[in-house]
């Protein structure tokens, strides 16, 4: 049947037992998509199965198989399963994956088979062959765990949203800021999916770090063009997270000690080969670091502070594979970040004491039930229910506690505030694998959200007189949505010619309101030859819920918010072209340029105030259009002793609303001309490596006021005597200014060496290593009777240290 | 005598709870931005000093128009008025008046505009002109006007004015109630009794959501003994009751001077006025937490507001 050539393992083989089904079900389709030419007329058998890490289990997404030809070629997909039509006779068959070593096999079918795979892992980067024609696009960023070790490690760890930034295309906004900006988009215009389940803020720490772990991640991939037909939902990108199975072979552990964070990962089977488990929890302590500090304060007065700061993750995945075609997975994750103040004082000689305890606190849960089922050689299916949610909640407890000789007396009164959205989903997805040219994808699914605008609820409690107890609940009322997605899309694989085809139907419903969209997609790939690729994309965008984001503070009250009336659905339209060379085995370059057309972008009025309790959020928010185009380079080396990539975005963002600026366009806030990343990483040996990443980016645009004149006041009006004062600020158009620029550098060195029973790593850095102050926040302030301009940075030089031992 | 029920939502309150929610993040904020302030500079065009024209006319005043040059927003010079410039008034595009240097830029016309009449406004200094126009809105007549005694928040005693007024049918009207009355003033050492307009409060939630009020047109001014203050005028517009009756609810700010008149000045403003109005309004709130505002101005090749308003008044004894 098949003759082993290389390192490979063939778990398993058999005929396949399901032709009559799959002919039906390849008729069926066949009819469907015959205009596109579909033809099986030569003798040709399918090969199919899983490729997964030899010494984990870990499914591999994206490894390549094809034939020594290249004339067949296929990807895994998300869950690892491939298929494959080949033609009878003797075929010889690559997979391949990054970081791992290429394996061949030659088959001599003569019927369809099943052929698991399992590549084994290349401890050597230097080694790593990345072949055949599986061109990197920059619009398509891929970054799976060896890439990653390419990478920079800041604070102790690679951060999956810091290394996308370093490509092409995305930004990080500001410093402070979190979220993703991606081609002159907003950080609401991206879906960030982990394990299939949108999460709807992706950042601690005012984006410092990621939520995602990357101990718990096993691939990456942010679509910013050419957007595959089963994604729908947002503007600008689609940012598919995988999280890691857990290793079905042994246990394994890592954990990290670090100076603002520490983090433990454990993962093993629960029975060999059948299940795995994998957990991860991370936490800060700046918090505890703080609390020294505030001793301090103490000794000040008689007040008794404590305050800080924390966040806390947890992630977790279970499987369980009943047999060859069926697949559970559960995964789940939450994270925590909370910020309090509990201060405590005494007054009138000990005999009032005041304890007020603020808190705010943030967070993200989710969690997704999944099931694989193969049906047959070619057609595989993946079923998830999911739940999402996003909570944000303020606190405000305050007591006074009054001594005195008849008793003890409390007066409490509690105030909360909150915000947050929810979903539930359920999603199927087909894999239809109809022959070597044709790999379908279609499904559907059905979100139903729940969205809390903001919510205040007051109580008051009083031991002294009871008259003022009370309680009162100002309740923005939840508002309830739905949204169905059905999709269907095929990859065309022609000898030099690829075709990526396909739509997606979006429909949303909020009341009696029904939104919908069919958003069509469009990909042509063209191989001049076996290193120079061409490509172009067409993508259109439908996005139904919305963030109102304030565009000062980057804080975590930004509100989720349905379509409405007032708030349509926004739409994009993208056009972009590329391509691709490699030179050599490890060396690329590619050049894409876009142009991008968003309608019903939402954005806030003038002068509306971003926390206000008092006004609908309807009230404070206009819709209008923006442009964006660009130009994104890439240098990329992905093995040997340097690695590394050069990125440079040539961009352009603008704005246009009826209701600011006079109706004329505008910069948007994050239009950056030039955004630079150079990162370099250097393996001396398997002990010592170093590395080092600058970043540069225009600054971002601002509205400040050129000239200062005078007003009519309007208490004046009744004396013309002193009709006014130069009191009013000019600005001319909106955004008219630009900030300085961004730039910093990190470096690091990790020291690594194999002890007894696992690998210690210690890593040394610093994040901003000159100390460049950063604009965070510009303003006005007049010193001396003198106006003037002033800036705030957050981060300074920080230098860290972090210990990491694998076991 | 009527109480009105304590209620804590209102706007005092919400304001005092945003503002402490505020000093959460705002606390966060200053963990990292202690220590890391510096001065910057941007180059902002020291140059492009414009012709300012501020003027607001009404049937019952002379055409007054004052006439500045704004000036560079680090300046911090006085404001320079114009001396010498030519101050042009048309009616209906004939010319009406030129008009005549008072002092302090202030011109003057010997003319009082008409009601819906056309008005156009030709400034120019050696350099530039600045050219305006704006319409003198109908004015609008109170139907009636009632007052009561009643126990305020806080059982607090207060005049409750009720007023009744028709809108005009079709029109995008925008409204300014001003109340007046006597008050003693506290000018020390000249202790004296004078006409000035009266501090009051409305019921904001019942007012907002109908006529679109502005929020804090005035700040909310604080008076000796009072715990919180009342506001001194009210604007809003029609938008919700376009050509009906509107009845508007106003408590003033403590009991009517006893056998004294109370004045309701209702003004009707031109649509330039409300829009000026309102972007000032929101320009006052200003800062890290709202969104920037241009102030409205319908002045072609300059800065400033040239609109127009009509008033009506009827007063109330007690």
């Amino acid at each position: 049947m098949f003759i082993i050539i290389t390192r490979q393992e063939i778990l398993y083989t058999k005929p396949n037992k399901c032709m009559i089904s799959n002919n039906l079900t390849k008729s069926l389709i066949s009819i469907v998509f015959l205009f596109i030419g579909i033809n099986c007329f030569s003798q040709q058998f399918v090969i199919s199965g899983f490729i997964e890490d030899k010494t984990s289990g870990e499914k591999l997404i994206n490894a390549h198989i094809y034939t020594a030809d290249k004339k067949h070629n296929v990807l895994s997909n998300n869950y690892g399963f491939y298929s494959l039509e080949i033609p009878a006779g003797e075929t010889e068959i690559w997979f391949s994956y990054v970081g791992f070593s290429n394996q061949k096999i030659i088959l001599n079918l003569s019927k369809d088979s099943t052929l698991n795979i399992r590549l084994e892992p290349n401890i050597q980067i230097d080694e790593v062959l990345i072949t055949g024609s599986k061109v990197e696009k920059i619009g398509k960023i891929e970054i799976n765990p060896a890439k990653l070790k390419g990478m920079p490690m800041i604070f102790g760890e690679t951060d999956i949203l810091k290394a996308l930034q370093y490509y092409p295309g995305v930004q990080s906004g500001s410093e402070g800021r979190s979220g993703l900006y991606v081609r002159g988009g907003g950080p609401d215009q991206n879906l960030i999916l982990l394990d299939g389940v949108p999460v709807y803020n992706v950042s601690h720490l005012f984006g410092f770090f990621s939520v995602f772990n990357p101990d718990a991640i096993s691939s990456v991939k942010l679509y910013k063009s050419d957007v595959p037909a089963r994604f729908g939902g947002s503007l600008s990108s689609v940012l598919d997270i995988q999280m890691k199975e857990g290793n079905n072979k042994e246990w394994h552990g890592d954990f990290t000690l670090g100076l603002i964070a520490s983090k433990l990962t454990v993962e093993g089977p629960l029975k060999k080969d059948k299940s795995s488990i994998i957990f991860s929890v991370r936490r800060t302590y700046l918090d505890i670091l703080m609390k020294p500090f505030l001793v301090a304060q103490k000794g000040q007065g008689n007040a008794n502070i404590k305050a800080g700061y924390y966040f806390q993750d947890f992630n977790l995945k279970l499987n369980y594979k009943f047999n060859e075609r069926n697949r559970i997975y559960l995964s789940a994750y939450t994270g925590t970040d909370k910020a309090y103040i509990d201060d405590e004082s005494s007054l009138q000689g000990e005999f009032i004491t005041n304890h007020d305890i603020n808190s705010i606190k943030w967070g993200n849960l989710t969690t997704v039930l999944r099931w694989n089922y193969v049906f047959n050689n070619k057609l595989f299916a993946n079923t998830n229910i999911s739940y999402s949610r996003y909570k944000y909640q303020t606190s405000i407890d305050s007591k006074v506690i009054t001594s005195i000789p008849a008793g003890v007396y409390t007066d409490n009164s509690l105030f909360n505030n909150f915000s947050g959205i929810e979903s539930y989903a359920q999603n199927t997805q087909f894999d239809y694998f109809l022959n070597s040219k044709h790999h379908l994808q279609f499904g559907f699914g059905n979100t139903y959200f729940v969205f809390t605008p903001g919510s205040i609820s007051y109580e008051q409690r009083s031991d002294m007189d009871s008259t003022l107890n009370s309680k009162v609940e100002h309740l923005n009322s939840n508002v309830y949505a739905y949204k169905l997605s059905l999709y269907v899309g095929d990859e065309i694989n022609f000898k030099k010619l690829k075709l990526q085809i396909g739509a997606h139907y979006s429909g949303f419903n909020k009341k009696n309101t029904y939104y919908q969209n069919i958003e069509p997609r469009l990909a042509v790939e063209y191989s001049v030859n076996d290193h120079i690729v061409l490509y172009s994309s067409y993508t259109r965008m439908a996005q139904y819920i919305h963030l109102a984001s304030n565009n000062s503070g980057g804080l975590p009250t930004d509100l989720w918010l349905p379509s409405t009336e007032i708030a349509k659905p926004e739409t994009s339209t993208q056009y972009s072209i590329g391509m691709a060379i490699s030179i050599k085995k490890d060396f690329r370059i590619s050049l894409e340029t876009y142009y991008k057309e968003m309608d019903k972008l939402l954005g806030y009025k003038e002068g509306a105030e971003y926390f206000s309790t008092t006004v609908n959020w309807e009230n404070t928010i206009t819709q209008g259009t923006g442009q964006a185009y660009g130009m994104e380079l890439l240098f990329e080396k992905n093995s040997g002793k340097f690695t590394g990539l050069i990125g440079y975005t040539l961009a352009y963002s603008t704005r246009k609303f009826a209701e600011l600026n006079k109706g004329k366009e505008f910069p948007y806030k994050y239009d950056r001309r030039h955004d630079i990343s150079i990162v370099g990483n250097y393996k001396f040996n398997d002990h010592i490596n170093i590395g080092a990443v600058w970043v540069y980016g225009t600054g971002n645009s601002i509205t400040l006021p050129t000239q200062r004149y005078t007003s009519i006041d309007k208490m004046e009006l009744f004396d013309l005597d002193n009709m006014g004062k130069d009191n009013l600020e000019y600005f001319g158009i909106k955004n008219n200014f630009k900030l300085p620029a961004y730039h910093r550098l990190d470096v690091s060195i990790n020291m690594t060496k194999q002890k007894k029973k696992g690998i210690r790593t210690w890593s040394l850095g610093a994040y901003n290593v000159y100390n460049r102050q950063n604009p965070y926040l510009v303003y006005t302030k007049e010193v001396n009777g003198q106006k003037k301009l002033y800036q705030k940075s957050l981060f300074p030089v920080i230098p860290y240290f972090s210990y990491n031992y694998k076991f | 005598m009527r109480v009105q029920i304590p209620h804590f939502f209102n706007p005092q309150t919400f304001n005092m709870i945003r503002k402490t929610i505020l000093i959460i993040p705002g606390l966060i904020l200053c963990i990292f931005l202690y220590s890391c302030e510096k001065e910057i500079e941007l180059k902002i065009d020291e140059s492009g000093k414009m012709l300012v024209v501020n003027s607001i006319i009404c049937p019952d005043s002379l055409v007054t128009v004052s006439v500045s040059y704004s000036q560079y927003i680090f300046g911090n010079q006085p404001t320079t008025y114009v001396a010498n410039a030519k101050v042009l008034l048309f009616e209906e595009e004939k010319l009406l008046d030129t008009l005549v240097w008072k002092g302090k830029g202030k011109y003057q016309s010997k003319h009082r505009p008409q009601t819906d009449k056309n008005y156009r406004l030709e400034v120019s200094d050696e350099s530039q002109t600045a050219i305006a126009k704006c319409k003198v809105p109908e004015m609008v007549l109170i139907e009636s006007l009632s007052s009561e005694t009643i126990m305020a928040e806080f059982m607090r005693p207060a005049t409750e004015i009720t007023i009744l007024f028709k809108d005009n049918v079709g029109q995008k009207n925008s409204y300014k109630l001003i109340l007046k009355g006597m008050r003693l003033s506290d000018t020390w050492p000249d202790r004296y009794y004078r006409i000035e307009p009266l501090l009051f409060e409305y019921n904001k939630d019942a007012l907002d959501e109908q006529t679109n009020a502005l929020d804090e047109l005035n700040d909310y001014i604080n008076c000796a003994g009072c715990s919180k203050g009342g506001r001194r005028d009210l604007v809003f517009s029609d938008k919700s009751f376009d050509g009906t009756s509107r009845e508007i609810v106003l408590n003033l700010w403590g009991l009517a001077l006893e056998g004294y008149p109370v004045y309701i000045h209702l003004q009707t403003l031109s649509e330039d006025y409300y829009n000026y109005l309102y972007t000032l309004d929101k320009n006052k709130a200003k800062g890290a937490f709202y969104e920037p505002i241009a102030i409205h101005s319908n002045i072609e090749n300059g800065l400033g507001i040239f609109a127009a308003y009509n008033n009506v008044v009827d007063s109330l004894m007690f």
